[in-house]
């Protein structure tokens, strides 16, 4: 009896699991809920780790491939829809926020270009398309090699996907962290160089 | 006199509050009288067009305004623009007069008629950063610039400058410096809000006039 139960539970850990691309993203999401999340999750640095280029790529119709160094965009930590414009099936959704520059993967910090506009915006194209659901393995993060499938519809940006993106706060969070953990004396200082500008912008 | 929001990501403290006062102050010293009224939204800026009866001299903004460029992604180069004023500091549509939006200000189709509330020889007087500056807007997908779109829909003309502007405690004739660059606004009367521009040799603003453009 012991033995066949070990044997059940052997087979149910090891079987596909199945989730959306984005599993939080469904289909009764309006357009500005949509990017409120979006920006929300990047808020909070969802798409910082390894593997949040996945979560990342979720909300987009045509998901690009993880850059091979990474880049990551700082926003200002106020950031708010501006407008909204809904057809049936497609979408418009402003965002305004401050543009903030860019943190690659050494931790170099490369500010926002000076220009004449006060604030920067963004305007996401959306369309309600099938999702795509592709299969984990029990431990939730390996693909399977199964093809995806096609899931239930949901507002999906159109744009282009362009680098992941987090706000000041979290940024300076994200960069403490990486300092904090490593050996190298050489991205130690590049960290502390970043942090200075980074609070500077608070 | 309408007194927009300090802003956040462009904080300029209790400037816009003292570059009103000085106006507010140098017109009451000619005997005029003054209303002032503290906007966040474009409601506030409605109401504070439409409740005060009619208003006899010129409306006077101090408050952030100027351009948003569009981007395609985060990060990304500015491909578009839209000029706007930045009336509130809040989140949301209403807290900027947009293309989108500009046509709730004595809205027409809710019978407003702008004859009550501003005498024929009012003028709209707008003390903030490139409010003039013609640019392709993306919301009026067109080219125009805000005082163009509230010429047009407030049937006044309508003064603003294409360039940036900075606080001094100087007039614009008398100010010495080129721009803002790298000093605080003062932090007591006088202060004055000046155009960017050679000292001595400030541009003036442009004037809009209902349907007829600016120059």
């Amino acid at each position: 009896m012991r033995r066949s139960f070990a044997l059940l539970l052997s087979i149910v850990i090891s079987l596909p699991v199945i989730v959306r691309s984005d599993s939080s993203t469904g289909p009764s999401k309006t357009p500005r809920e949509t990017i409120e999340q979006l920006w929300k999750r990047a808020t909070e640095g969802e798409f910082l780790p390894l593997e949040g280029w996945a979560r990342y790529s979720g909300f987009f119709l045509h998901p690009a491939t993880r850059p091979a160094r990474k880049k990551i965009g700082v926003v200002s930590n106020r950031w708010a829809v501006l407008s909204v414009s809904t057809t049936a099936s497609k979408s418009d959704v402003t965002v305004e926020f401050a543009d903030a520059g860019v943190i690659d993967s050494d931790l170099n910090y490369t500010p926002p270009p000076k220009t004449s506009y006060f604030k920067t915006a963004l305007i996401y194209h959306l369309v309600l398309a099938p999702t795509r659901l592709v299969m984990y393995k029990s431990d939730g993060h390996t693909l399977t090699d199964k093809e995806e499938r096609e899931g239930p519809p949901a507002w999906q940006i159109t744009n282009e996907q362009g680098d992941s993106f987090t706000t000041v706060n979290t940024a300076i969070r994200y960069v403490l962290e990486i300092r904090e953990r490593t050996n190298d004396s050489e991205l130690k200082k590049r960290a502390d160089a970043t942090l200075k500008k980074l609070l500077e912008l608070q | 006199m309408l007194i927009g929001d300090s802003g956040i990501h462009h904080y300029v403290g209790y400037a816009f509050g003292l570059a009103a006062q000085q106006k507010a102050n140098d017109l009451q010293a000619q005997g005029n009288k003054v209303i002032a009224c503290r906007v966040s939204t474009i409601e506030d800026v409605n109401a504070a067009l439409t409740l005060n009866g009619l208003v006899g001299g010129d409306v006077h903004y101090f408050g952030h305004s100027g351009l948003v460029g569009y981007t395609a992604t985060t990060g990304g180069p500015i491909t578009s623009y839209a000029s706007m004023l930045f009336v509130g500091q809040g989140a949301g549509s209403d807290a900027n007069i947009a293309a989108y939006n500009y046509t709730q200000l004595c809205s027409t189709n809710s019978g407003c008629n702008i004859n009550t509330f501003l005498s024929s020889n009012t003028a709209i007087r707008i003390n903030g950063c490139q409010a003039a500056e013609t640019v392709w807007d993306v919301y009026a997908q067109t080219y125009t610039s805000i005082a163009r779109l509230l010429s047009n829909q407030l049937n006044r003309g309508v003064y603003a400058y294409d360039v940036g502007m900075y606080f001094s405690s100087k007039t614009p004739a008398s100010d010495p410096y080129f721009n803002g660059e790298g000093r605080l606004a003062p932090g007591d009367l006088p202060v004055y809000m000046v155009p960017a521009g050679a000292p001595g040799n400030k541009p003036g603003p442009k004037g809009c006039r209902p349907f007829a453009g600016c120059s």
